[in-house]
């Protein structure tokens, strides 16, 4: 049964529980920062940070909205990072989300490259400039321990829950018809289809666009070459020398017999 | 104006002690409305001074749409704010030399009838350094 998390943003209160929550969880560093002129910190998500919420003051039609977006893993069901991973660091977990085992990570970093969010990032090494990524993990140890991740635990304004991805998908579906009710037309919520349905689910008072998130996000064509065009021709080549050496032998074998007759 | 964030508590002994939540909220700021800005030539980022009858402090400008000119009655009114949560001690102590602490632009003036300080609202003024 796959799990999702639901991110309500019109209940968000950008109080960043979940930022400290997950740090404390996972045992994140601080990151050292200035302010910028805004309440936003740390500037992007990073190897210590997984979980950012991004502040949007948005005035339209004379009157202010102060729009609160989580920025974080999507766990996508056809996840660009997971079809470019080389190493295998990246697969599908059997709950739907997109796990991640750092010691395998070589630090190519396609996945960072080709992630539609650029959700994972680059530790940078003190030597080769590259180092290991890190993305969000799902709070995997919690989550197949039977509890919520560390996010959806400390909101305390209840704008994010976890569950089954059917369940949340229709609650997602209902807030959204309500939001419409109430007047904002173009309410919505994303990732029930994106990229084969994605395992966080952002109930949005706006086009996705408005909270900076890609309206149409797409599966970069280039990231399946590796399984469609490299692969089956590793295959073929790999056959066509199999093929070869066998007709090697079957050619040497018979010149050796005719060899021996004639002698 | 001296409101507080969520992020730190109260005069924040505790708060800016810990890395995690001076992550989020580094630095003293001062929140000022875009026309304030304008006329005083300030952008968000900028190092304001802000100062009052009592002292002065140093923070980070934040140029937000949330505050707004008041016009009251015939006057127009601009307002600054200035959280609490900075001082000489803990891993931030902001900008100014002695620790942006909103404290030091504060009135010492108490009103009898409610026993509660005149701490929230008091006149400024803001400048670019």
């Amino acid at each position: 049964m796959a799990k999702a998390i639901l991110y309500d943003a019109t209940k968000c209160t950008a109080c960043r529980a979940c930022q400290v929550a997950c740090k404390q969880w996972n045992e994140l560093p601080a990151e050292v920062t200035i302010n910028r002129g805004t309440y936003e910190n740390p500037p992007d998500l990073s190897p210590h940070t997984w979980i950012k919420i991004k502040f949007i003051e948005l005035e339209k039609e004379g009157k202010l909205d102060w729009l609160f977006a989580r920025q974080a893993c999507m766990h996508c069901t056809d996840a660009a990072c997971v079809e470019v991973c080389p190493t295998g660091a990246l697969s599908y977990h059997e709950l739907g989300f997109v796990q991640y085992e750092k010691d395998k990570c070589c630090g190519c970093g396609y996945c960072a490259e080709f992630c539609p969010f650029g959700v994972p990032k680059l530790e940078s090494g003190k030597i080769t400039g590259v180092g290991v990524m890190d993305k969000c993990v799902f709070c995997i140890d919690r989550v197949t321990n039977g509890l919520e991740p560390a996010c959806v635990k400390t909101c305390p304004t209840g704008a994010l829950t976890f569950g089954d991805r059917d369940d949340l998908a229709a609650e997602g579906r209902a807030r959204v018809e309500a939001l419409k009710a109430d007047g904002f037309s173009n309410a919505y919520l994303y990732g029930d289809e994106e990229l084969g349905g994605l395992h966080v689910l952002y109930v949005l008072a706006d086009r996705p666009s408005v909270y900076g998130l890609p309206e149409e996000p797409e599966f970069p064509a280039l990231a399946s070459v590796r399984d469609n065009i490299f692969r089956p021709f590793a295959w073929i080549t790999w056959g066509v020398v199999a093929v070869g050496l066998a007709l090697n032998v079957v050619v040497a074998r018979a010149r050796q017999l005719r060899g021996k007759e004639e002698s | 104006m001296t409101p507080r964030l969520t992020e730190h508590w109260h005069a924040a002994q505790l708060t800016p002690n810990h890395p995690w939540l001076i992550e989020l909220q580094p630095q003293p700021i001062a929140e000022l409305g875009e026309e304030l800005a304008r006329d005083k030539g300030i952008r968000s980022g900028d190092i304001v001074e802000v100062s009052t009858a009592r002292g002065s402090i140093q923070a980070v400008a934040i140029v937000t749409k949330r505050f707004r000119r008041l016009r009251i009655g015939t006057k127009e009114v601009d307002h600054v704010g200035i959280p609490w949560h900075w001082g000489y001690t803990g891993l931030s102590k902001g900008i100014s030399p002695n620790g942006s602490s909103g404290n030091i632009l504060t009135p010492h003036v108490g009103d009898a009838n409610t026993t509660i300080p005149e701490y929230k609202t008091f006149l400024c003024n803001v400048r670019r350094i």
